[in-house]
């Protein structure tokens, strides 16, 4: 069976609820079967890029150790809305994981070329 | 295909419209049918239980396509991919 080209839509802050961790698990579960994954943070979602978190002070797993697995597991198309970024002031350099910036119609395009959109 | 975009809530809409294409299909259900009560440059569709619901009716402008339960799943076999906006 062919791979499938499977975008995840991450657009949840990371604490408010599992949402966006669960979704980084299924990302993961996706990369181990050798699907086309990507992965683009936008809206608040971006927030789970931010270096410097420690989900143990609210009792949670961090988000942000998750995300560092991602490489790992063979996914390694991870965009970050710029627009989101740049509204939330954070930079590049401010992100625990490297991530391409993607503008509007970037995004776009991205969404055309998927069989599946999976959101958190 | 053309991409469907659905919309839950009102605050999703602006996401989905920066990146929706042209010959993409938006459709609004749920509190995302309030998205329609106010003028947004582009074709929308909205789902009509949902707008009945709310008492939306006679606020929702012509240019807002109503649509039902078996049209929305014409819509997800005529479309790839179907993103979801809530």
């Amino acid at each position: 069976m062919d791979a499938k080209h499977i975008l995840y839509l991450l657009r949840k802050s990371p604490y408010s609820n599992s949402n966006a961790v669960e979704a980084l698990d299924s990302a993961l579960v996706a990369g181990v079967f050798e699907q086309n994954v990507s992965v683009l943070f936008k809206d608040d979602g971006v927030w789970q890029l931010l270096d410097g978190q420690r989900g143990a002070a609210i009792e949670r797993r961090t988000i942000g150790n998750v995300m560092q697995a991602l490489p790992q597991y063979d996914i390694e198309q991870l965009f970050a809305c710029e627009v989101s970024l740049a509204e939330r002031g954070l930079q590049l350099e401010d992100l625990a994981l490297t991530v391409k910036p993607l503008s509007l119609d970037e995004q776009r395009k991205l969404i055309a070329r998927q069989d599946a959109v999976v959101n958190d | 295909m053309a991409t469907l975009h659905v919309v839950n809530n009102q605050k999703a809409l602006q996401s989905c419209l920066d990146v929706a294409a042209d010959d993409d299909s938006v459709l609004l259900i749920e509190d995302g049918v309030y998205g329609a009560t106010t003028n947004v440059a582009r074709a929308l569709l909205v789902l009509a239980p949902d707008v009945e619901a709310r008492g939306l009716k006679e606020r929702i402008p012509p240019t807002a396509e109503s649509i039902d339960y078996d049209q929305f799943v014409a819509l997800i076999e005529t479309h790839k991919p179907i993103v979801t906006w809530c």
